[in-house]
């Protein structure tokens, strides 16, 4: 076999590899959105924050919460805090882009809102969470968000 | 990352001119030549994985096979069996790749509808330019195999071809052949480097000032509730969107040639003043230039073209645009638009070809103008449903006039006229002026104002979509 013919056939392999991870990490979990959304909750300090109605949600990221399977947003009432933690199930086959764009864009209105004068809450913006994994969508602007990542992916 | 972001014009772009023109090694123009590809290249794999990291991996897969299976064609010169096998397993490959990732979800769907199925297709998003680069990718392929030219040799070169960044995710889709020797060699100059500025503040203002503010009217009109436009606010919205999409493509045309320009590369012309051909046919020799090339020498040349008969040719010009639709995106309303053009062309060519010949040019014209604007309905639809709402407001299913006509043409008549004058070229028939000097300085004043109004523009609006993205 020629050397071109191996590494070609290691990239058919590659590919197939690539393939079967993305579509894993796709596929929907099983878990029941609560559980998750719960052990989410529980990894991090929330004392601050309070749940917020789906007309907020709708207003926060432009979403109607009806589109989704499951909603759970976390904010504070003061607008000085930017901390806040949203959990959304996704329904199966919908494409969490345009979520993923809008708490994106969010996150940088904000950050540009921020910059310059309260420096703890540009942090915590700094270093939020943006996942999609399972058919659902995590976002966390928080003091630990790693350990809420680490809840998320072990609820899964 | 849009060419027309912040972050693009005032942070990546400066930074990879700067790494690009530092000259590393003066004395060796081969190996300077090797650096600036290897910036470009790393470059374009940064501005692609800035949107979606997942990708590269996958880009990066293609490039590596791809690159072997050239040098494996060569290897093979004399041994046409396997040459030929080879090429079959790459193309297969390739498509299979595009299959997957742009038309599976697709064809699941279709399939569970057709055996009433509860089946669902994994939830993967579309790879950003995978349309581009995957035919960038054939055409290296298609080329090494016929021997029009030789395989690339270094994987640096190969590399900087499929994923650079002014192309890439938008085209033009530039064919191995046209840019090997550029490669390789390429003269990079300040007069070189001006014209691609231009070229680039041409783009952006076509596609900041012009797209994006008369896509806005298009939005608003399309999402009204079915049933309440009117038919002279439905014109007037398709009419906006005849203009977004031609400025919009064109624009990011523009600015990737003048890009291309700036690093010394000379891409192919992309768009010649669509909307003033005076036929389809003439038509698509002027829009999408790269693409229709593409289908024209890898598909429609090889199978047979006109050269078998009235009958094949037909059949041919149906496959060709039934695929230049399923390109633009997995759906059957860009598969209608397509066979729509298709069956247009044959009609041109067959049946009405003589008889639209005898009417004067300006009637000629406004016929194909209107062929086009009615087939943006099919292209600009989310679904067949859709497209029929719109055609059946355009008839007048919703009455000749609603509430908003007066309130939506008197404020937008103005930037709609000044556009239209500049799709169809009327601004380009200017007297040129005598004096070099004040013509330069007009220039140079214009080009400025066009760049400022971009940025103002750019820092306080929101709306900045892209269409050909989801291509």
């Amino acid at each position: 076999m020629s050397k071109f013919r191996i590494k070609e056939i290691v990239c058919v392999v590659l590919l197939l590899v690539f393939v079967l991870l993305l579509v894993t990490q796709n596929k929907q979990s099983a878990s029941d959105p609560q559980t998750v959304f719960d052990a989410v909750l529980t990894s991090i300090d929330v004392s601050a924050l309070e749940e917020r109605r789906e007309d907020q949600f709708k207003k926060a990221f432009g979403f109607d919460a009806q589109d989704f399977d499951f909603v759970s947003y976390y904010a504070a009432s003061d607008v000085m805090e930017v901390r806040e933690l949203l959990l959304v199930k996704l329904p199966e086959g919908a494409d969490a882009q345009p979520l993923v764009d809008k708490i994106k864009a969010r996150v940088e209105d904000k950050a540009e809102l921020f910059a310059g004068y309260a420096p703890e809450q540009s942090g915590y913006l700094e270093t939020y969470v943006l996942l999609s994994r399972g058919g659902y969508v995590l976002y966390v602007v928080s003091d630990t968000p790693d350990d809420a990542v680490r809840a998320f992916k072990k609820a899964l | 990352m849009l060419f027309s972001s912040a972050t693009f014009l005032f942070v990546f772009l400066p930074v990879v001119l700067l790494f690009y023109f530092v000259p590393l090694f003066r004395q060796n123009p081969q190996r300077e030549m090797t650096k600036k590809n290897a910036v470009l290249c790393l470059a374009s794999l940064v501005f692609y994985a800035w949107g979606e990291p997942v990708y590269i991996v996958l880009m990066l897969i293609s490039i590596y096979f791809n690159y072997n299976i050239g040098l494996d064609l060569e290897a093979h010169t004399f041994n046409e069996r396997r040459r030929k096998k080879i090429f079959v397993c790459a193309v297969v490959f390739n498509l299979l790749v595009l299959g997957f990732f742009k038309y599976f979800p697709f064809a699941v769907d279709n399939f569970s509808r057709l055996f009433s199925l509860e089946i669902k297709a994994a939830n993967i998003s579309l790879p950003i330019g995978i349309s581009f680069y995957t035919f960038q990718i054939l055409s290296y392929v298609i080329d090494v195999y016929r021997g029009k030219c030789r395989a690339q040799r270094k994987l640096l070169p190969f590399a900087t071809y499929i994923c650079m960044f002014p192309q890439l995710i938008a085209g033009p889709i530039v064919q191995y052949g046209d840019i090997e020797r550029q490669l390789r060699n390429r003269r990079i100059g300040v007069r070189k480097f001006s014209a691609g500025v231009l070229f680039f503040i041409r783009g952006l203002g076509k596609k900041v000032l012009f797209a994006n503010t008369i896509g806005a009217v298009y939005t608003e009109i399309t999402a009204r509730e079915p049933g309440t436009t009117g038919l002279v606010v439905a014109w007037f919205g398709i009419l906006c969107y005849t203009l977004q999409i031609y400025f919009d493509f064109s624009g990011y045309s523009d600015m990737a040639i003048g890009l291309g320009k700036m690093f010394g590369f000379d891409f192919i012309q992309n768009f010649n003043f669509p909307y003033t051909a005076d036929s389809i046919k003439d038509f698509w020799s002027r829009w999408h230039i790269s693409l229709s090339n593409w289908f024209r020498d890898y598909v429609y040349i090889p199978l047979g073209g006109n050269r078998k008969g009235t009958g094949r040719t037909i059949i041919n010009l149906l496959i060709v645009w039934a695929l230049t639709g399923l390109w633009h995106g997995a759906a059957w309303n860009f598969v209608a638009w397509g066979v729509y053009y298709g069956v247009l062309l044959i009609l041109e060519k067959y049946v009405f070809g003589g008889l639209t010949e005898k009417l004067p040019h300006w009637a000629k014209r406004v016929l194909t103008m209107l062929i086009v604007i009615v087939g943006w309905v099919f292209f600009s639809a989310e679904s067949f449903g859709d497209a029929a709402r719109y055609l059946g407001a355009m008839i007048g299913t919703g009455g000749l006039f609603d509430g908003t006509t007066a309130f939506v043409l008197r404020s937008n008549f103005f930037p709609f006229a000044v556009m239209c004058c500049s799709a169809l070229g009327f601004f380009r028939k200017f007297p040129k002026l005598k004096d070099a000097n004040i013509r330069l300085a007009l220039q140079a004043v214009g080009y400025a104002a066009v760049l400022t109004l971009c940025v103002v523009s750019l820092v306080s609006e929101t709306y900045n979509p892209f269409l050909y993205f989801r291509f």
